[in-house]
C-alpha cells in the first residue's frame, strides 16, 4: 500500500528505540484508521499527529538521562585526550584548560552515573571508564616522554622503544576499554 | 523505575487516563483503544497512532500497563493487546476518585442548590 509506505517513511523521523519497539504496531493503527475512516481523516490525524509528536519524542530521548551520561563520557574522554595531545604539541595553556574541563567533567561523571542503573552495571560502568581514562594518560605520558627524549642524541635507543611499547599497549588498552563503555551502555539503556 | 505511591502518579495526562480508562473495560490492542477513547470522550478526545503507542509505552514503562499475552482466535496474530496492572488500576481509580471530587466540588459552587 502505498499510503502506508508513505507513512512508514516518515515514521523514520522518531527516535529509533521508540520505531523499533512500535513501527509495526503504529502502521497496522493507521491501516485500521485508514480502512475505517478513508485515506483523507487517516492522513490529517497522522499530520496533525506526526507534527505533535516528532518534536516531544525527540527532545525526550534527547534529554533521557541514559543519552546525557553518554554524551558526558564521551566529551570526558575526548577533552583528555585532546588536553595531552595539545601538551605533548607543546601548547601547554590549552592543554591545562582542556586537562581542567576534563577533569572537572570526571569528577561530575562519577556521581551522574551511579544512580539510577543497576549497582552492578554502574560499577562496570565506573570500572571501564576509569581504566579508558587510565589508559589515555599512560598513552599521553609515553608520547610525551617520546617526544621530548627523541630530540636527545644521549638517549638510549631501548628507551624510545619501551615508550613506545607502552604507548602502543595503553593506546590499545584506552580503545578497548571505551568499546567496551560504548557497549554497555547500548546494552543496558 | 516504577513507584509503588499512587499519589505520584497523580494528576494523570489526559492521554494517559484516557487510554487507562479505555483499558479498564478489558484488554485491547491499538486501533480498539483509539475507537474506544473517542467513543467514550463524546469525539472530543481524537488520539493519532504515534500519539496512542507513546502514551502507551509510557504506561508500561511505569509499570501501570503490559502487554497481554492473549490472543483472540480470529482477530490479527500481529496485533498486540494491553490491559491495566494491578497498580495501573490503583492509579486509574486514584485519578477517578480526584476528578470526582473536583467535579462534586465544582458542582456546589456553581449550583449551590443541588448535590
Amino acid at each position: 500500500m502505498a499510503a502506508s509506505r508513505v507513512y512508514r517513511a516518515v515514521l523514520r523521523c522518531y527516535p529509533a528505540p521508540f520505531r523499533r519497539r512500535y513501527g509495526d504496531d503504529i502502521i497496522i493503527a493507521f491501516d485500521d484508521l485508514r480502512a475505517d475512516r478513508g485515506i483523507r481523516v487517516a492522513y490529517w490525524r497522522a499530520l496533525v499527529d506526526l507534527v505533535v509528536t516528532i518534536p516531544k519524542y525527540r527532545l525526550e530521548s534527547a534529554m533521557s538521562e541514559h543519552r546525557a551520561r553518554f554524551t558526558l563520557v564521551v566529551l570526558t574522554i575526548t577533552l583528555a585526550f585532546a588536553g595531552f595531545t595539545t601538551l605533548a604539541v607543546g601548547s601547554w595553556p590549552v592543554s591545562v584548560c582542556l586537562l581542567a574541563c576534563a577533569a572537572l567533567l570526571s569528577v561530575s561523571q562519577r556521581s551522574a552515573v551511579a544512580p539510577g542503573v543497576p549497582t552492578r552495571v554502574a560499577g562496570r560502568r565506573r570500572r571501564l571508564f576509569v581504566a579508558a581514562v587510565v589508559s589515555f594518560v599512560v598513552f599521553a605520558c609515553s608520547v610525551v616522554a617520546f617526544l621530548v627524549d627523541i630530540g636527545d642524541d644521549h638517549v638510549a635507543g631501548g628507551a624510545l622503544l619501551f615508550y613506545n611499547a607502552i604507548g602502543m599497549l595503553s593506546l590499545v588498552g584506552g580503545i578497548v576499554m571505551t568499546i567496551a563503555l560504548v557497549n554497555d551502555y547500548r546494552q543496558f539503556r | 523505575m516504577p513507584g509503588s505511591d499512587v499519589g505520584d502518579y497523580l494528576p494523570l495526562p489526559q492521554a494517559q487516563f484516557h487510554v487507562l480508562a479505555s483499558l479498564s473495560e478489558r484488554e485491547l490492542h491499538g486501533y480498539a483503544i483509539m475507537q474506544l477513547v473517542e467513543e467514550t470522550s463524546g469525539g472530543v478526545v481524537r488520539i493519532g497512532p504515534a500519539t496512542l503507542y507513546g502514551t502507551l509505552k509510557r504506561l508500561v514503562d511505569e509499570g501501570l500497563a503490559e502487554e497481554s499475552e492473549r490472543r483472540p482466535g480470529e482477530d490479527d496474530q500481529r496485533r498486540r493487546y494491553y490491559r491495566l496492572t494491578a497498580l495501573g488500576r490503583r492509579v486509574c481509580m486514584a485519578e477517578v476518585d480526584r476528578l470526582d471530587a473536583l467535579v462534586r466540588r465544582t458542582q456546589r459552587n456553581l449550583r449551590p442548590g443541588t448535590a
